[in-house]
């Protein structure tokens, strides 16, 4: 038994919240982790990845921190006018804070997972189309849109 | 007893008041302007050192990401990686925007990036075996291997992070200044 640290738990989190209230809204809409996973199955997908993060002091001399986490969530649709209302339906769904989980892992599939916080967005960093130059690419990669999140996690 | 007029007063003596709030505001500018050149030259590394360390053999790439700053009648305009000055492979293709998204090899021959890009070899253990080695060259992606999806490298967003994050300290820094020298 295992459990998955902050990050994993981040992704965990927005993962299974987004996958919920895309079957609730009607979407049928897959939801990744692993890039490679993407063009492995139907269009449309949503990839949610951590990318980066920057901890700093909450006040000068404290030991206690607070963490600014960079999420990047792709949107990979089949055309221009789906992937325009997917990202404006994540972001409806993702700006009011979503809950945070901790997730216990048995044997590689997660056992239980435990109310721990909230996930708040503070900034927007990026919302746009992520491939400009459509030559080349594969079907996958032609109408993809990207939204970048500064997140930070308050733990209850 | 004498009536207060000013809540603050200002007195003829020492430097002129309209000449001391310039002085400080050309010099607190000034520094402003130093600590935003040193941004983004931290950002540039770190975008680089993203593109240098992916094993993709983007060197040249990293190489023409800089930062750099003008002065303009309309102040400071500055920017990091000029896109019309970044590579572009031998057929003339841009691949900045591709490997910062990650993207998969097209399936009827046509590839993202397309072309070679000349160098040092790339490193076998990294990129998957995404390239070819043809006579003077590394061809990134090749006809015959596996077409399989290159993650994104995300160097532009989190690049844009960090320069967020070193601006948003300096501003800070500049306001507490501009504080004390008020005071």
């Amino acid at each position: 038994m295992s459990t998955y640290r902050n990050y994993r738990n981040l992704e965990k989190s927005l993962i299974d919240y987004l996958t919920a209230e895309l079957v609730t809204d009607g979407w049928e809409v897959r939801v990744e982790k692993a890039f490679s996973q993407v063009y492995e199955g139907t269009l449309p997908c949503i990839l949610i990845n951590v990318e980066s993060s920057n901890v700093i002091r909450r006040e000068v001399g404290s030991s206690s921190y607070l963490e600014n986490i960079l999420v990047s969530i792709r949107l990979f649709c089949l055309n221009d006018g789906e992937r325009l209302d997917l990202a404006s339906w994540t972001l409806s769904k993702i700006m009011p804070g979503i809950s945070y989980y901790a997730y216990t892992i048995t044997s590689g599939v997660v056992s239980e997972k435990t109310l721990a916080g909230r996930i708040n967005c503070l900034e927007i960093t990026a919302n746009r189309k992520e491939l400009v130059n459509l030559e080349g690419l594969a079907l996958q990669d032609k109408f993809r849109h990207l939204l970048s999140l500064r997140c930070r996690v308050s733990l209850s | 007893m004498t009536k207060q007029i000013w809540t603050v007063k200002i007195t003829k003596t020492g430097r002129p008041p309209v000449d001391f709030i310039r002085k400080v505001t050309v010099d607190l500018q000034r520094e402003l302007q130093n600590e935003i050149f040193l941004s983004a030259e931290d950002t540039a590394q770190i975008m680089q050192s993203i593109l240098m360390s992916s094993g993709y053999k983007l060197d040249k790439l990293a190489n023409a990401i800089k930062a750099e700053f003008s002065n303009t009648e309309h102040g400071l305009i500055g920017g990091i990686g000029k896109i019309a000055d970044l590579p572009k492979s031998d057929k003339g293709e841009d691949y900045w925007e591709a490997f910062n998204a990650g993207f998969k090899p097209g399936a009827s021959g046509t590839y993202v990036p397309l072309g070679s890009f000349g160098g040092e070899a790339p490193d076998s253990n990294k990129s998957g075996g995404h390239w070819d080695v043809g006579a003077g060259n590394w061809t990134f992606l090749d006809t015959n291997q596996t077409k399989k999806p290159i993650p994104p490298l995300s160097y532009v967003d989190i690049g844009y992070e960090t320069l967020a994050r070193h601006i948003s300290k300096a501003i800070d820094k500049f306001n507490k200044e501009l504080e004390a020298a008020a005071k």
